[in-house]
């Protein structure tokens, strides 16, 4: 099904476009949220990325599905990745201390939902933080390849990922997961 | 192996992650249509662009290429060469009385040798007559003898004509006579006239000897009012 679309879409077909379009597109934006807060910009992030995408599709191989998905993702990644760069958002590499001291993030929605309570602490993250813990925890990405990206040392990211990670637990036992992550473990 | 708490927490949270479901965030004002609206023009306007530049560069070769011709087939006034004299003698009593048609075999064209060919030195003189011509070649010369390219001789001011050359290719049939004489730019003058003209003029010889007068041995020399002045005509045949 998703080879056809791929197929398709390589001919320049608008349907098969508008169909691939609508498959990926929430997903996407889930993936460009957690890098870009703020939705107006995490929109361009995604629009800019299934552009190259469209753009770049002729040269895709089609495997599998997973491999499609994972395709696009590292599209909008790394658009996400030069969007910040672009605004400087990671600037805030340097401030450490600052955004340890930041208040209690905001009060979550209460959607009754473990992933979205998660996904919500995790986009109420420092900029710095929140970018090497995408990147390393949830995209598998090395600390080289961070600092590659980043265009930071290896052992900034390794910094920036262990501060990222004790903000994250103390919230996470603020919302009273402490326990229950502790015990999955 | 035991994993370090840490990456428990990384699988934990991607775990997590991974059952999100396939919806906006919520409270999230996100429409992937509006999107799309947004998107569609984005990619149709992309392939247009690049089909406008190949157009712009396609005009922009032909401009130049039919400036380029243009300016090789059409050289600047300086270039041009006012050397083209023409003289045309015909015979027309003897021609309409043995020959319906006009006798062209009489027509003595002396010009600029007009042809493919550019910045010729010379300039040939020719007898144009009623033979084929190559389709390259604008004038086909049945005798011509080259000589140098020097103004008109002076004695010839009825018939000379300084024009400018002018590429014209020569009619191939030419039915009537007085038709086409009319079109013609160079001056038609037949060769008794020519003839007249120099029998009507005074005949001048070249001084061919000279005789010395006494023996140019004084021991004093005359006096200015008793000497004789000798004249001598210094002219020359101007035909020579």
């Amino acid at each position: 099904m998703s080879q056809q679309l791929v197929e398709q879409c390589q001919r320049g077909n608008s349907f098969a476009q508008k169909r691939l379009f609508d498959q990926y597109a929430n997903r996407l934006f889930r993936v460009s949220l957690r890098y870009v807060r703020h939705e107006p910009e995490a929109e361009e992030v995604l629009m800019n990325g299934f552009l190259k995408a469209f753009r770049a599709i002729s040269g895709f191989a089609y495997r599998d599905d997973n491999g499609l998905e994972a395709w696009l993702r590292r599209i909008v990644i790394n658009e996400a990745l030069q969007h910040l760069r672009a605004n400087r958002h990671l600037s805030l590499f340097q401030a450490d201390d600052e955004t340890e001291a930041q208040p209690d993030p905001e009060p979550l929605p209460d959607t009754g939902l473990d992933a979205e309570r998660i996904y919500a602490l995790i986009r109420e993250l420092p900029p710095g933080y929140r970018t090497v813990f995408n990147l390393y925890a949830i995209e598998g990405y090395t600390h080289r390849e961070i600092a590659e990206q980043l265009r930071i040392s290896e052992n900034t990211s390794k910094s920036q990922l262990s501060k990222a990670r004790a903000l994250l637990q103390t919230w996470l036992a603020q919302n009273g997961y402490e326990a229950e992550t502790r015990r999955n473990a | 192996m035991k994993q370090k708490p840490d990456e428990t927490l990384d699988q934990w949270v991607r775990q997590t992650l991974s059952q999100l479901p396939d919806t906006p965030p919520p409270g999230s004002s996100f429409d992937p249509a509006r999107l799309w609206a947004q998107l569609h023009p984005e990619l149709q306007a992309a392939p247009v662009r690049r089909k406008i530049g190949i157009v712009w560069w396609i005009a922009a070769a032909c401009l130049t290429g039919l400036t380029l011709s243009w300016f090789w087939m059409n050289p600047s006034p300086a270039d041009r060469k006012t050397v083209a004299v023409q003289k045309i003698d015909r015979k027309e009593d003897v021609a309409t009385a043995s020959h319906p048609t006009p006798n062209w075999a009489a027509e003595v064209v002396n010009s600029k040798t007009i042809s493919t060919e550019k910045n010729r030195p010379m300039v040939s003189l020719k007898i144009r007559s009623r033979q084929k011509q190559g389709p390259d070649q604008e004038v086909i010369p049945v005798r011509s003898k080259a000589v140098k390219a020097e103004p008109p001789a002076i004695e010839l001011p009825a018939v000379a004509e300084v024009l400018p050359i002018i590429e014209k290719p020569v009619e191939r049939s030419k039915p009537n006579v007085a038709a086409t004489a009319l079109k013609r730019r160079f001056r038609v003058v037949h060769e008794n006239e020519l003839q007249a003209e120099e029998e009507a003029r005074p005949k001048l010889y070249r001084t061919e000897h000279f005789v010395r007068i006494g023996t140019g041995e004084r021991s004093e020399p005359a006096p200015n009012e008793n000497r004789p002045a000798l004249r001598l005509p210094l002219t020359h045949k101007p035909n020579q």
